[in-house]
């Protein structure tokens, strides 16, 4: 889910049902193509995320976590612009079925018909895309795989190369 | 009128009991009867005075006398006595004599006769005698005891033996208060060693009966020598791999300063052996085992101590106890050819599962990706194919392959291996995809030869094709697919689950194999999509879909509930891993219990690989004794389909190991076990020492007092009696009255009196 400005808050039947498809194993990755903090995009997905977990909010997710891991070993995150340097999620039980990113993930990753790129990056130029395509990866392998990169066998290979 | 009783007039004869007592019925009122005295008192006075100057003393006081006799004789006349005698039948006051007769009572010390003889000797025999001596003051009331209390008649006191299985002291003394609570007893006399197995709850409650109570000990308690397993504490349940703890209570009487080794042996194999130092000489300790149970099963421990000399009871030297060992985890090895929504639910189902224990690979990245980072920025991890297919497989209790084809990562001969394993017991599920059966390369491997469906020859097998899974016959019965207990509703939930949209295009069923589900889309026939097999002592399952996920997550969306998904998931790798809940022989017992010398019995249930009972089933059963001797078990049809009643005779106390086999077409399933307890009821071949401080008590509680049996300063049976004290009540049967006044004697007394008195007289010149 992407856009640059603010929208009409969801119905509570869409909630619900965006409720239950994150709670039964959906992963829904919210990107901020602007970037405005707490305002247009960013204000109406902070609001519609406390509607849809009010009892969970978003958190700045850690560095060891497993988005983190789960194909790419990520240490920064990229984008089209640097707002946070982090990400944000919501956290249910063991997984995070709820992410947001205000780095503009979509717009690094977009090419026009030409295949050139629609945006620069900044201030990290390529090597910061090529970071906001690692994120994306990683973002549909957690999607499929969940905690994978958690089980112990695992661990010490990742730690290893973490150094 | 009135009566004068004397007694204690009673005397007997061969005809009856009789008692005498006197009586009067005055003619005159008493003031008038008082008047005449005094008149004959002023006439003796006046005799005695007319008398002084006449004749000598002697004579004086002889004659007065002889008129007082007169006079009184009178008076006896006025008065108008009678005498009662009356046949009567004597009531003596009730006594109650306790005794026990429970099986420790057999027992003897050296050198002396048993318990219970020893009681009868003192009752019997002897100068003592006491049942008779108590018999002549007392109505007595003889009770035999163990669990509870019995009237037993005096004359058969040398027939009685003893045999109780358990003894109740304080209960069976309540009984037969009450029971005695209308006739009053003078007291009890309770002869017991006072090994008491009932509840202590009624000991405060004896008071308020108002009746005492003397006991007489039996047996010495510093003489007794016994070792005793008391308690064994073990869970039902243990897992392989674990320690479990053991605690085993061990309590001497008699052994102070001994080092007594307690040894835990599972099927006669020593286990482990722990020393007890025995400091006391009635000593009680717990001792600690630790066991780790190597493989699954159903087992029976026994814990035991050697005979010692002197013991007074071998029997509660040993104490077997059940132990069913099951898989602490079950281990799960799930391979995936890549990440799919269908892994991910299937991770998802089997993390869920606390019971199973899973280690997953998903290949990320195929030898032939290109990835633009170096190989330090990837979180990928090698596949360690040698040391999984060659080392570790039998550590794990199935392997899923999900999606995966093995060609790229390696050798065929790996293939084998998994083969072995489920010839030799393990399981193995193939999942669906563009990676798996021919699609996958497994076409002519080991692996097409333990799947239950055949492969098709051409490799593209994969069909993007939407198939509703429908139950067979089979798989409508099949623990793996019954979704609910009730048929009609298992049903409907198999209705409700979603489509898949993509299928593997098998063969069909190998022979032996059971087909559950099969595809209901547009294809000309049917095929399978959901079958299994029973390949040498594992299992095998086939799945031939990538898109079980939807019954998940599309579940979900409907219902708010993927239960049925991992309802189905959870019962799949059950049966695979042929866990004992599933095992198509069933064995039930009547009781979880069963007395010595009684006739075990319960139901065994055969069912044939879909589940659902059989009649063609052959049984060979096995029992195992106690004692370790091997018998078939007699069985028979109920009618019910595939249901069988067992029974054998346990005459011996332990545990019973009973393994049933079916042969169902040839086929043998895996034995089945079930253990069975078979124990001697009640507790006196467990605990038989001698309790006399609870004799002690009793006594005092009640106000009575205790004894024990041989003790040099015992109380003699006229000590007793004065003890127990009470007199007879009678009972009047006839009744004769002799009026004394109409009687000749009396008239010639007075006469006689009279007329001698006369003749002294004149002797006396008087006259």
């Amino acid at each position: 889910m992407t856009g640059e400005r603010g929208f009409e808050p969801f119905s509570d039947e869409e909630l619900e049902i965006l409720r239950r498809y994150l709670l039964f194993g959906g992963l829904l990755l919210i990107d901020d193509a602007r970037g405005n903090k707490g305002r247009d995009f960013d204000a109406s997905v902070r609001q519609e995320v406390a509607r849809l977990f009010p009892d969970r909010a978003l958190k700045i997710l850690p560095p060891d976590h497993t988005i983190f891991r789960t194909f790419y070993l990520i240490r920064t995150i990229g984008g089209v612009r640097i707002v946070n340097p982090y990400l944000e999620g919501v956290q249910v039980e063991d997984r995070t079925p709820l992410l947001y990113c205000q780095n503009g993930l979509g717009v690094a990753w977009e090419r026009d018909y030409l295949g050139h790129w629609v945006a620069t990056c900044h201030p990290g130029g390529e090597a910061q895309r090529l970071e906001a395509f690692k994120l994306g990866v990683n973002c549909v392998l957690y999607a499929l795989t969940v905690n994978y990169k958690q089980d112990l066998i695992h661990l010490p290979f990742i730690r290893k190369k973490l150094g | 009128m009135n009566s004068l009783p004397f007694y204690p007039l009673v005397w007997k004869t061969a005809s009856g009991t009789f008692r005498g007592s006197l009586k009067w019925d005055m003619t005159l009122s008493v003031t008038l009867t008082l008047i005449v005295a005094i008149g004959f008192v002023l006439l003796l006075v006046l005799q005695w005075r007319d008398l002084r100057q006449r004749v000598s003393v002697p004579i004086r006081w002889g004659l007065c006398l002889l008129r007082a006799g007169a006079y009184l004789l009178v008076l006896g006349m006025l008065v108008n006595p009678s005498l009662l005698i009356q046949k009567v039948l004597q009531i003596l006051p009730p006594l109650v004599v306790m005794m026990d007769t429970s099986g420790s009572m057999a027992l003897s010390e050296p050198g002396k006769p048993t318990r219970l003889q020893q009681v009868k000797d003192y009752l019997r025999s002897g100068g003592h005698a006491a049942l008779a001596a108590l018999a002549q003051h007392y109505q007595l009331k003889l009770y035999q005891f163990d669990e509870t209390a019995r009237a037993v008649p005096v004359e058969r006191l040398e027939d009685l033996q003893a045999g109780g299985r358990s003894t109740d002291i304080l209960g069976s003394l309540a009984t037969v208060l009450e029971e005695q609570r209308s006739t009053q007893p003078v007291g009890v006399l309770l002869l017991s060693d006072g090994a008491h197995h009932g509840a202590d709850t009624g000991l405060g409650h004896l008071r308020q009966a108002g009746v005492r109570v003397v006991t007489v000990g039996v047996g010495t308690p510093e003489a007794y020598r016994d070792i005793r397993i008391a308690s064994v504490q073990a869970p039902t349940l243990a897992f392989v791999h674990y320690p479990t703890e053991v605690n085993v209570t061990v309590q001497t009487w008699g052994y102070r300063g001994e080092y007594i080794p307690v040894v835990l042996k599972r099927a006669g194999r020593v286990v482990a052996t722990k020393t007890v130092q025995v400091t006391a000489d009635v000593f009680e300790q717990q001792v600690q085992f630790e066991i780790e149970p190597e493989e699954v099963g159903e087992f029976t421990y026994t814990v035991s101590v050697a005979p010692h000399l002197g013991e007074a009871l071998t029997e509660n030297n040993q104490a077997d106890f059940p132990l069913s060992v099951a898989r602490d985890k079950i281990r799960v090895l799930l391979v995936c050819g890549s990440p799919t929504w269908n892994y991910r639910f299937l991770r998802q189902g089997l993390k869920q599962d606390p019971s199973i224990d899973m280690i997953s690979f998903v290949i990320l990245r195929t030898p032939t990706d290109v990835v633009n980072v170096p190989e330090s920025q990837l979180s990928l991890i090698p596949f360690p194919t040698q040391r999984l297919f060659t080392q570790e497989l039998k550590n794990f209790d199935l392997i899923i392959f999900e999606n995966f084809s093995y060609q790229l990562y390696f050798p065929w001969y790996y293939l084998e291996n998994v083969r072995k394993y489920v010839q030799e017991g393990g399981a193995f599920a193939m999942i669906g995809g563009m990676l798996a059966f021919s699609q996958g390369g497994y076409g002519g491997t080991p692996i097409e030869d333990i799947l239950p469906v055949a492969l098709r020859p051409d490799r593209n097998d994969y069909r993007t094709m939407t198939q509703r899974l429908v139950l067979t016959e089979e798989g409508k019965a099949h623990p793996i697919t019954r979704l609910s207990p009730d048929a009609t509703e298992n049903q409907r939930i198999w209705d409700m689950l979603p489509e898949l949209d993509a299928f593997n295009l098998v063969g069909q069923a190998k022979p032996g194999a059971t087909v559950l589900g099969i595809s209901s889309g547009r294809l000309d026939d049917p095929v399978p999509l959901l079958a299994m097999q029973r390949f040498g002592e594992g299992r095998t399952l086939a799945l031939m879909s990538d898109y079980i996920w939807k019954w998940n997550f599309q579940m979900a969306g409907r219902l708010d509930s993927n239960q049925y998904y991992l309802q189905f998931v959870r019962q799949m790798v059950r049966w695979l891993i042929r866990d004992p809940i599933l095992k198509q022989v069933r064995i039930m017992a009547d009781a979880s219990e069963f007395p010595v010398g009684s006739e075990v019995t319960g139901t065994l249930q055969v069912l044939q690989d879909d589940y659902r009972p059989t009649e063609n089933a052959t049984l060979s059963t096995k029992l195992r004794t106690p004692h370790g001797t091997e018998t078939p078990v007699q069985y028979m049809p109920t009618g019910n389909p595939g249901e069988y009643r067992y029974r054998f005779r346990a005459d011996q106390e332990g545990i019973y190991e009973l393994d049933v086999q079916a042969d169902i077409g040839g086929k043998t399933h895996e034995a089945n076990r079930m253990l069975l307890r078979v124990q001697r009821p009640g507790d006196e071949n467990q605990h038989a020492a001698p309790n006399h401080k609870l004799l002690r008590d009793i006594a005092e509680r009640t106000g009575g007092t205790f004894f024990p049996i041989y003790a040099p300063a015992r109380p003699s049976v006229a000590s007793l009696i004065e003890f127990f004290g009470g007199a007879p009540s009678y009972k009047v049967l006839e009744e004769t009255q002799l009026r004394l006044r109409e009687t000749l004697p009396l008239f010639l007394a007075v006469l006689g009196v009279l007329g001698v008195e006369w003749w002294w007289r004149r002797r006396a010149g008087l006259l």
